[in-house]
């Protein structure tokens, strides 16, 4: 992979390579100018061939209609046209928005306190703390989501039993009305951590004489950690919540076992990516699926950008 | 040995003699049967030419997955393959499949029950895969528990089951008489099957009658919707951890099932041991007694295989030769599909300790018969399954009018076709 020939590795760069020929170009300058392309080159390549190749290649799939009679015909944009009127997708993405919604806040909330208090000086055992909240990540999603379907179960759960041994009745956790909040709860359980540690990481290039400032001031710790560390690690709290957004409109392995374990509540237009698998792998419409893809892409770019923009207008107002 | 089975013998020893002269030969089957290799084995005893790799590429979904992508790719896939028979049409018609007629087939055509033939039997009268197994419908049911309610007879028709499901779930209010799974496609199909809805005709290659939502599948889903919204079935879906512990513990009475549901649940219910019967199904009309299938397989060559006689050979000898059909029958208890065997006294009497020592492949024999021919599958059944799936269990789960949601399926159903390209005629 890092031997590659000079000559190939500038093909794919040739838009991006400094002229060689114009004045001020790369001549007289060091041969260490093109070191950084060799080096991203592997990377570039690799997504070159498994990322955008497959996405070119949906493109082109989503431009046509494959059928059963008459073979694949050209169809332009009406694959998009038919996918954008499908009330499947907007049940989905509502689903989504719905969980979003109840999700992020509450997880990055989690996420920001677990981080403060951790930075603090009150805690003991830092180090284990932050093993033990970032360990739910390093489950893969579908064990998480097969024990917590179990844990859920109605007859063989244990919080059912434990209800029905204290003789209180427990929701079924897997009905219509409760999916979302316990699909929301699984997701919490697994990304906290994650989300935590990115935000403890950024509390750790908060200065450290600011603290002393602020009690030297009348401040205590919780009144510091709000009024200061909470909007110098802003950009974090960004990045995580376009993650959260992006994670959400991508949710796909949850919903998939629960369907199997609640196939009455899960049909598969459930999430719009659950949506886009069913349309490729059980209709074998992979023309329509690719359209989805690319809407569901721009859906989430749109809200994401709709964030970044009032989180934008937001610090130009202080 | 019957005439044909001396024919086929002679062919298939002429046939072996020239292989043997030949390089070995090697096949790959998809297959997802438990212990096949067994039968394989026996195959590859017989005919010394001839290696087969049998690889397991998933159950259903993901195996078929795998088949439509080496079809789509044009490599990568086996040569015999596992296809169930409500998927036989939609391989058919992209003519993935290989004619098996010519190559011994056609020969052996009289040895299956007529509606298995006639469900692999293609529009230009090829036989597209070789009868496997089939699914039956029939119930089997916890005999304590139905005594103890009152239940003494069978019920003879969906009436008689009515009022028996009314005098269970007085008798019992923690437990159900039987459980109405509707997100299972191949369960509804089934019986809107035997009450007599025939949702899809081929008029021709590009024509296609749709009548999804026809009376006989209205009078099932209202007959449904009825004992649902009393209450006196539950409504969980089946083949979950929940399900297979409820029918262990009694909290479902029966199994409303097909022929390989007795050994399947014989496997996990190991508490209630002893105490399970099998019995018909209940009729609509008693004067005219029909059933239907649920499940059940086919074994096909892919049209694209390199060595067509022997992938051919390997069809026919796991599907029509008597040794393998018989060891099929006790070691897989795969639910025969071949009249010899669903004739015969050992498989009729063959008793079980687990079903109180009675024998009950009587009652899926005799059912078995009265499944006519004329049911056609579509052309896209996974579709059709699902939409039916999603749409039918949501509605049951929700106890909602389930034959407004056949009429959605219909149409759901209906522009799937046309944007297919098929004019369909409703």
């Amino acid at each position: 992979m890092t031997a590659l020939p000079p000559a190939v590795a500038r093909a794919p760069l040739a838009g991006a390579a400094p002229s060689r020929r114009g004045r001020g170009g790369l001549r007289g300058r060091a041969p260490g100018a093109v070191a950084p392309y060799l080096f991203l080159a592997p990377f570039l390549l690799l997504f070159l061939a498994f990322q955008v190749a497959p996405m070119i290649y949906a493109l082109w799939l989503s431009l046509f209609r494959e059928r059963l009679v008459g073979g694949t015909v050209f169809v332009g944009l009406d694959n998009y046209a038919d996918v954008l009127t499908d009330p499947s997708l907007w049940r989905g993405v509502g689903n989504m928005a719905l969980f979003g919604l109840i999700q992020v806040p509450v997880m990055l909330g989690i996420a920001l306190v677990l981080a403060l208090l951790l930075d603090s000086a009150l805690v003991r055992g830092r180090a284990f703390f932050r093993t033990a909240f970032y360990l739910p990540y390093a489950v893969p999603s579908v064990v998480a989501a097969l024990v917590w379907g179990y844990l859920y179960g109605p007859v063989f759960g244990p919080f059912a039993q434990g209800a029905e041994a204290l003789g209180l009745g427990a929701p079924n956790f897997l009905s219509a009305q409760w999916m979302i909040p316990s699909l929301a709860n699984i997701v919490t359980w697994q990304f906290t951590g994650y989300n935590m540690v990115i935000l403890f990481a950024a509390l750790q290039a908060v200065p450290r004489d600011l603290e002393e400032a602020a009690s030297l001031d009348g401040a205590g710790p919780a009144a510091f950690a709000w009024h200061v560390k909470v909007p110098l690690i802003r950009p974090a709290i960004i990045l995580c919540v376009i993650f959260s957004i992006i994670g959400t409109f991508q949710l796909f392995n949850e919903p998939r076992i629960m369907a199997s374990i609640a196939p009455n509540v899960i049909g598969d237009d459930y999430t719009p990516t659950l949506y886009a698998f069913s349309l490729a792998f059980t209709s074998l419409r992979f023309d329509l699926a690719a359209a989805l893809s690319f809407v569901i892409g721009l859906i989430v770019a749109v809200v994401s950008y709709a964030f970044l923009a009032l989180a934008a207008r937001a610090e130009a107002r202080r | 040995m019957t005439r044909a089975q001396l024919r086929l013998g002679a062919a298939l020893a002429v046939l072996a003699t020239g292989a043997a002269a030949q390089d070995p030969v090697e096949l790959t089957m998809w297959s997802w049967l438990p212990d096949l290799q067994t039968q394989i084995d026996m195959f590859e005893a017989q005919n010394p030419g001839i290696t087969v790799n049998l690889e397991n590429v998933g159950q259903g979904e993901p195996h078929y997955v795998a088949m439509r992508n080496a079809i789509r790719a044009g490599t990568g896939g086996p040569d015999v393959v596992h296809v169930e028979f409500q998927l036989q049409p939609s391989f058919q018609l992209t003519g993935a499949l290989l004619d098996l007629g010519p190559l011994g087939a056609e020969a052996v055509r009289g040895d299956y029950v007529d509606w298995s033939m006639a469900q692999v039997t293609g529009a230009d009268g090829g036989i597209y895969g070789m009868p496997w197994d089939s699914g039956p419908l029939g119930i089997v049911y916890r005999g304590d528990l139905f005594e103890a309610a009152g239940i003494t007879e069978p019920p003879a028709t969906w009436d008689a089951f009515a009022e028996a499901a009314r005098a269970y779930r007085a008798a019992n209010p923690d437990s159900y008489i039987t459980t109405a799974p509707f997100n299972q496609g191949g369960w509804v199909n089934a019986l809107f099957w035997q009450a007599g809805s025939r949702p899809f005709e081929m008029v021709d290659a590009d024509t296609i009658r749709i009548r999804i939502n026809d009376e006989a599948a209205k009078k099932v889903a209202d007959y449904w919707s009825g004992l649902i919204a009393d209450d006196l079935v539950d409504t969980q879906a089946d083949f979950t951890t929940e399900w297979y512990s409820a029918l262990d513990q009694g909290r479902i009475a029966s199994w409303i099932t097909a022929g390989w549901g007795p050994v399947f649940l014989s496997g996990f219910a190991s508490e209630s041991a002893g105490a399970w019967r099998a019995m018909p199904v209940p009729q609509w009309d008693p004067a005219n007694p029909a059933s239907a299938n649920w499940g059940g397989s086919t074994i096909a060559v892919m049209a694209g295989t390199e060595y067509p006689e022997e992938a051919a050979k390997l069809a026919l000898f796991l599907s029509n030769n008597a040794e393998a059909a018989n060891s099929f029958a006790t070691k897989q208890f795969l639910f025969p599909v071949l009249d010899s065997v669903l004739g015969s006294e050992a498989f009729l009497n063959a008793t079980s300790d687990f079903y109180g020592g009675t024998a009950v492949n009587g009652v899926f024999a005799d059912s078995s018969a009265l499944i006519d021919t004329s049911f056609q599958w579509s052309p896209f059944q996974d579709f059709v399954f699902s939409e039916m799936s999603t749409t039918l269990g949501a509605a049951a789960a929700e106890k909602r009018s389930l034959s407004d949601a056949l009429d959605q399926v219909q149409a759901s159903v209906v522009e799937y076709a046309e944007s297919q390209g098929f004019e369909v005629v409703q």
